[in-house]
């Protein structure tokens, strides 16, 4: 900590500064005659000069592009450029004279929607020109100095200096590497966002892996935003919908999810719910900001969400307040369950002459027949129902209550039940409204109440988010109680109604052409998962068990692949597990977003036993990842970029086309000219006989040639997909289009609930009550919550039953007594933005500063050290740093004030931050267990150094785990794959990429695989430091109580 | 000291210089709806990278949102003054001798942190407990934040004009724009002091003041500020608040609506909707909004009324914190009237003069009487026939 920087700043807070600066801040002009002035309110002599104004205001020409990080939309703007350089940018307006926009007049309006989506593009996006000018950019290719390609000095990581290499030797030596592999597999590519920079940027990246025989990764299972209760479920990825179909809600309950910072863009269909006579609560432990836009909270136990909806469900079944006949012909709640092993009774079991499936479950899935279901007649007879008689079309009106014998075919009986006979069961002897109380601390009142008014509503809709998902538990079963509440009552396929998550810019399956561009000629790259990567491809490995809460060690786990190491169950086959020899990053923050930092730093990045012998990080700026590479290569930004590229979005019906507007300030490559060189050499240093297909070069010939032009890739991507078949690239270079999707607003299960087709499910409708093995033998075939294997006071991993009178070690005896919440911001996405100068000020909130050096970026990216720096950094305070925001209840008891320094302690690691006083946050006393708040995506530079601790691992994921949950390592389950929809495979035509396309099982990264959880995480909290600076403090102000309660004017105070 | 009649007030006082003897045609005027608000800022960044991206100006936000009770900037602007003014007292009458209104400079600390207090919250943790908002039942949040937009109000009362030794500030004639003149000012910085809105601010590079602009060079193009265009959660509407149920066809054009703006309409009609920020001031504020409905009406009467015991002027209601309730009420049920105004928000970055709204349908026409919105309330949904297209799924 630097003393005189906090002096400076001690000074700032008595009034001194003034002084310092001298006499700049007084009136230092002397008076000179004027032109006499009658009356300023009525008129004016001489106004000349405003033009002052307009010359501020003037540009040369407007040029535009689109911003797309990862925040799931991606938004058309204009830049105004003036002498070559972009000087603000404007969002773009449908057919606008004043907005010139792309296509102008046009815009979104050529999209074929209304000016219902004006305007899209938030506070990042008009800082696109700032944070392409900030200096933490990435100048030149740089190789560090302690690797060499035979000696990898892995130790040497986020310590050695770098030196610059020309593009030509950096290229060489990543194609060196990779020609000397022994495993094609063990080259990997791995990228954040699979829906964005799908050609020309990260996309040629996987176009590589497939031709070349690597992996491939993407962040989006390892940051666990993976909704996997959705594909258990419907076999389906996620359910959302367009985000103007919210609008159409009556009633909307929004869980965990803080929606209004995350979905900039697109909130206001939301919040405009409220003004066409919908009402909202929100579900959340602290004081959410979309708190304020509810008509109610319910401040839930961190952890407890599946508890709320089941309660909901509870009071639904117990009032009778279901739709009986949407559940009988779209859920599997008629169907019969043999209770002496919990599978679905199939119809040859009762009917002697009905056709069984193949014995070999291979072979059913490959057949899609899992057999035909059985449910029961008005009468009480027993009649098939197969995968195909959904809807309209379910045979008779089949009861839902059930609970008999029933005689099989082979003479013998079995006890069965329906699905709902046993889901209502279990739900009303276990969450009525009280014991949901306890377990969640929701008032049982307030349950009934809201329970009872949502399913009163017309159309009801249900969020939930990130947060959520990130809980070991609550990924899967709040998941999949809410699509049953919203079965009971109907609330699905519909506008105004369904489930929808948009957690993760995944929504790749809406450029349904994209195969045709990344797996050419039927190469595809093998799928990896991130998780096991870093929990066992280092030096020292995670027990394998302890990062699946089994903490008995009951689970059967076998070596798989090319792991040494037990990790996975025997029926998960078709997981692949290569170790990153070399590992290619593109468009991600990786080691930033990484959970359980710590492991991943000192076992996987630096230990000197990592599989991974080079590490490539390709990036606009200096990250936290990029400092740990050991080859960086430099990328423009958007305004920069050579090559256009296009992107799609999970919440809007566009696909946008963007394109620089300005030549590259740095040496910069786009990924997939970078990518297009490397396949060059290749064919230089590897023999035609060795090589996996003719040659690399020609499948990226268009970047290299200069007869041939990079788009006619984007156009043949085009043309492959049933969304984008009648658009040329013509058309998106105008702005954007509106894919070409079965309905507008895009309603999920649109076709299921009206047409009658299958769900992407062995029985072809929602299902609750799961058959596969892996679930019956964890005890997780239905709905139920269990508490946390860590993040409760409760006992761990365990139903409430159970779990109720147990304690929690960690929490009663080491006295970790507080969650661990790392929600996202809204100035950055993810870590991006995260130094650009404004962004940075605001998303520091107190402890962001205006006064701050301005050249104080360019010092925190050259000596890396920010913000106490090696000496020049003392004279001035930084732009912002990181905090975290406690309870002032719990501050207080550990003799912590606003701007105090703490260290928080967790299983897997610490760090030093400042605290942020904040009622928002969820106290101990509210139940046992408080929250911290710190927000995601802040740079390791932003927090101090512990001085206590030698590592100078630092950062907010220190303390975060790496969780694997065992329910999703199993090849058994069924799904839609994401490209192409099984339905209706056969009707499209042969030139469409997935035609014939048909359901999946097994392994599928973004759609089914071990996602991590990291929410669960439990720390400790100490005070570290007292500051002594600190920015004023409104809530102390003598004043503040009169304030609020509108009584300070008139002398009242 | 001439005196003027003030109609938020309901009430003369005095100012130092004499009005227009008639009301401008045009004025400019803004309608913001703190519902919507999500505090992103993007309508503060859409402002500085326009205006004050220049050196000197690091700290200046002309346009900043801030967190209600605990945000401010400068910090604690309003509490200070509130609470230095007596109970039906403006600025102008509360002036120290030679002075023309009452105010005070606040330091270089106090501007420094734009974000203070940002997304923070006033109220106890309701355990075992739930927060909610019934206006029927006269219930609101008693946990609570919200977010408040804050900008120049190009007020008619401008306390800025009035506080200028050198007569440097003005009210353009044609919109009503207060514009601080750049080569006349010579960094008294009176207006500075006096500005209770704290927009005027002092560049200490130039060693001039500056003031946020109205967006003129945009006004002039007949479209809206940089702060309303850009406004991604539609809270903003922008217009002619001077235009009332007699003005006739914009530019004379009668295929275009006549009568009131949509803003006007919104904060002048029986039906009003939008309140002006701290009235009680007393220079008439052209920014108005719409109050926060979960938020407990105490804290909005003091800070979007008068806040007199006597109600003086044509609000709804007896007394201002019914005013306050009845207003909230509208928000939170918006007839299908203002419900079609509020299509317009967002919906065009051009200027909308005149609208009209009929049967789930909105339209609007620009200063030159051009049709420049015409959109249902609710997009048609749409289904493509055949058998080949899907949804994914």
């Amino acid at each position: 900590m630097s003393l005189s920087r906090r002096d400076f700043l001690a000074a700032a807070g008595t009034g001194s500064v003034g002084a310092l600066l001298g006499s700049a801040w007084g009136a230092t002009q002397s008076v000179d005659t004027i032109t006499q002035v009658d009356n300023p309110l009525k008129s004016y002599p001489n106004r000349d000069w405003e033009q002052v104004y307009h010359d501020i205001y003037s540009y040369d020409r407007v040029d535009w592009t689109v911003c797309h990080p990862n925040c799931t939309q991606s938004c058309a703007l204009n830049f105004y450029m003036k002498n070559g350089v972009p000087i603000r940018a404007e969002q773009i307006y449908h057919e606008e004279e004043g907005s010139p926009g792309p296509g102008s007049p046009g815009g979104y309006e050529e999209a074929g929607v209304s000016r219902h989506w004006n305007p899209r593009g938030c506070m990042k996006g008009l800082t696109l020109h700032r944070r392409t000018f900030e200096p933490s950019r990435i100048k030149y290719p740089m190789v560090r100095k302690g690797w060499s390609p035979d000696d990898p000095n892995p130790e040497g990581r986020g310590e050695d200096e770098f030196e610059r290499v020309s593009w030509d030797e950096a290229i060489d030596l990543i194609a060196e590497k990779m020609a000397s592999l022994e495993d094609e597999k063990r080259f990997h590519i791995f990228n954040a966002i699979k829906s964005d920079g799908l050609i020309t940027r990260h996309g040629a990246g996987r176009r590589l892996a497939s031709i070349f025989g690597g992996c491939e990764w993407t962040e989006y299972d390892w940051y666990a935003d993976l909704p996997p209760g959705h594909v258990i479920t419907t076999g389906y990825q996620t359910s959302d919908a367009d985000a103007s179909a919210w609008r159409a809600a009556d009633y909307t309950i929004i869980q965990g999810k803080n929606l209004i910072h995350n979905k900039l863009a697109d909130n206001h269909f939301l919040q405009e719910t409220r003004e066409r006579g919908g009402k909202m609560v929100g579900v959340y432990p602290d004081y959410s900001p979309t708190v304020q836009k509810c008509d109610r909270w319910l401040p839930v136990r961190p952890g407890s969400d599946p508890a709320f909806a089941l309660g909901v469900a509870n009071v639904i079944i117990d009032e009778e307040l279901y739709d009986a006949e949407f559940m009988r012909k779209f859920t599997t709640l008629p169907l019969l369950i043999r209770q002496d092993d919990g599978k679905y009774l199939r119809a040859h079991e009762v009917f002697a002459d009905h056709e069984p499936p193949a014995e070999d479950s291979e072979q059913r899935h490959e057949e899609n027949d899992w057999g035909d279901f059985v449910a029961l007649d008005e009468n009480g007879d027993p009649v098939p129902v197969t995968r195909e008689e959904v809807g309209d079309e379910t045979p008779t009106t089949p009861q839902l209550e059930v609970d008999t014998e029933i005689d099989l075919a082979d003479g013998e009986s079995v006890g069965v039940h329906t699905d709902f006979t046993r889901q209502k069961a279990n739900i009303m002897d276990n969450y009525d409204p009280e014991t949901v109380e306890d377990i969640t601390t929701i008032p049982a009142d307030a349950l009934r109440t809201t329970a009872r008014e949502f399913a009163d509503a017309e159309k009801g809709q249900w969020f939930t988010g990130e947060g959520i998902n990130h809980w070991f538990h609550s990924n899967d079963s709040l998941q999949r109680t809410i699509f049953f509440v919203q079965s009971m009552l109907g609330n699905i396929g519909e506008r105004g109604a369904g489930y929808y998550n948009y957690s993760g810019q995944y929504k790749i399956e809406m450029l349904d052409g994209y195969p045709e561009y990344v797996n050419p000629d039927g190469n595809a790259a093998h799928g990896m998962y991130p998780g096991y990567a870093f929990a066992f491809f280092g030096g020292e490995q995670l027990d394998a068990h302890e990062i699946r809460g089994d903490f008995d060690r009951e689970l059967d786990l076998v070596p798989q692949g090319d792991a040494e190491e037990p990790v996975m169950p025997t029926n998960a086959e078709s997981y692949t597990m290569s170790k990153p020899t070399i590992l290619w990053t593109m468009n991600c923050n990786l080691l930033n977003q990484t959970k359980h930092q710590e492991h991943v730093i000192e076992n996987f990045v630096k230990h000197p036993d990592t599989s991974n012998e080079l590490s490539i990080v390709s990036d606009m700026h200096m990250t936290y990842s990029a400092r740990h590479a050991d080859i960086v290569l430099p990328v423009p930004s958007w305004l920069e970029c050579d090559y256009p590229d296009i992107t799609v979005g999970p919440e809007n019906p566009f696909i946008h086309m963007d394109h620089g507007v300005m030549d590259s300030l740095y040496d910069t490559k786009q990924d997939g000219e970078a990518v297009a060189l490397v396949a060059e050499k290749l064919d230089e240093k590897i023999p035609p006989e060795e090589r996996n297909v003719d040659s690399y070069r020609s499948y990226f010939d268009k970047f290299l040639d200069d007869d041939k032009d990079v788009r006619d890739y984007i156009q043949q991507t085009l043309d492959a997909g049933m969304t984008t078949r009648d658009i040329d690239v013509e058309d998106i270079e105008d702005g954007p289009e509106r894919l070409q999707l079965k309905t507008y607003p895009r309603i999920p299960f649109y076709s299921q609930i009206n047409e009658d087709r299958p769900f992407y499910t062995k029985t072809g409708r929602m299902e609750f009550h799961k058959e596969e093995d892996r679930f019956l033998e964890l005890g997780r075939a239905d709905l139920d919550h269990i508490e946390s294997p860590e993040g409760t006071p409760y006992g761990v991993n365990q139903k409430w039953e159970d779990a109720k009178d147990e304690e929690n070690p960690l929490y009663h005896d080491e006295e970790y007594q507080f969650y661990y919440n790392t929600p996202h911001p809204k100035y950055r996405t993810h870590s991006s933005w995260g130094m650009t100068d404004w962004n940075l000020i605001w998303s520091a909130r107190d402890f962001g500063s205006t006064n701050a050096d301005p050249e104080g970026t360019e010092r925190l990216v050259d000596d890396f050290s920010f913000p106490q720096g090696e000496g020049e950094t003392e004279e001035t305070p930084p732009l912002g740093e990181a905090f975290v925001e406690m309870h002032p209840e719990d501050a207080a008891n550990i003799d912590v004030e606003n701007g105090d320094y703490v260290r928080i302690s967790g299983k897997r690691g610490d760090l030093v931050v400042r605290v942020m006083v904040s009622e928002r946050q969820r106290p101990r006393s509210a139940g046992d267990m408080g929250q911290l708040t710190l927000w995601h995506g802040w740079w390791p530079q932003q927090f101090p150094d512990d001085e206590e601790q030698e590592d100078g691992i630092k950062g907010y994921n220190v303390t975060t785990n790496i969780w694997l949950d065992p329910a999703q390592e199993t090849d058994d389950l069924v799904h839609k794959a994401v490209f192409g929809d099984p339905n209706i495979s056969e009707h499209v035509e042969d030139d469409i990429a997935w035609k014939g396309a048909e359901l999946e099982h097994g392994y599928e990264e973004t759609v089914w695989a071990p996602t991590g959880t990291n929410r669960d995480d439990l720390v400790e909290v100490e005070k570290y430091e007292e500051a002594d600076w600190w920015p004023g403090d409104a809530r102390k102000d003598e004043l503040v109580q009169d304030y609020i309660g509108g009584s300070l004017q008139g002398g009242d105070s | 000291m001439p005196e003027t009649y003030n109609p938020q007030l309901g009430r003369e006082h005095s100012y130092p210089y004499e009005h227009r003897e008639e009301e401008r045609d045009w004025h400019w005027g803004m309608i913001i709806n703190i519902n919507r608000c999500i505090n992103c800022n993007t309508c503060s960044f859409a402002c500085k990278s326009t205006w004050t991206s220049g050196e000197g100006e690091e700290y200046m936000w002309w346009m900043n949102v801030e967190t209600e009770p605990y945000g401010g900037y400068p910090m604690g602007w309003d509490m200070r003054l509130l609470d230095d003014l007596g109970k039906d007292e403006t600025i102008f009458e509360a002036a120290e001798e030679g002075e023309a209104a009452k105010g005070y400079v606040a330091q270089k600390e106090e501007w420094e942190y734009p974000a203070l207090g940002d997304d923070q919250v006033h109220g106890e943790y309701p355990t075992g407990d739930v927060v909610e908002s019934d206006l029927e039942e006269d219930e609101y949040h008693d946990m609570w934040q919200f977010y408040l937009p804050r900008l120049c109000n190009h007020c008619k009362n401008p306390a800025c004009l009035a506080a200028c030794p050198r007569k440097a500030i003005y009210k353009r004639e044609e919109d009503g724009i207060v514009l601080l003149d750049q080569e006349r000012c010579r960094g008294y910085r009176k207006c500075v002091k006096s500005c209770p809105y704290h927009k005027p601010m002092y560049n200490p590079e130039t060693g001039v003041s500056e003031k946020p602009v109205g967006c003129f060079p945009r006004i002039e193009e007949g479209n809206v500020p940089r702060c309303v265009s850009s406004c991604i959660g539609k809270t903003r509407l922008h217009g002619n608040i001077n235009r009332g149920p007699d003005a006739g066809h914009p530019n004379g054009n009668t295929d275009a609506a006549a009568g009131r703006s949509p803003v006007n309409y919104l904060a002048k009609s029986d039906e009003k909707i939008a309140l002006p920020l701290y009235p009680q001031f007393g220079t008439r504020p052209q920014v108005f909004y719409m109050p926060p409905y979960h938020v407990p009406p105490e804290f909005l009467t003091q800070m979007f009324t008068p806040n007199t015991d006597e109600k003086r002027n044509d609000w709804p209601g007896s007394t201002f914190e019914e005013s306050i309730k009845i207003v909230q009420d509208r928000v939170r049920n918006p007839s299908h009237h203002v419900l079609g105004i509020l299509q317009l928000f967002g919906a065009t970055t051009r200027l909308i003069e005149t609208y009209t709204v009929k049967e789930h349908r909105v339209k609007g026409w620009d200063r030159k009487g051009n049709k420049v919105v015409d959109m249902p309330f609710e997009e048609e949904m749409e289904v493509r026939e055949g058998e080949m297209w899907t949804n994914q799924p």
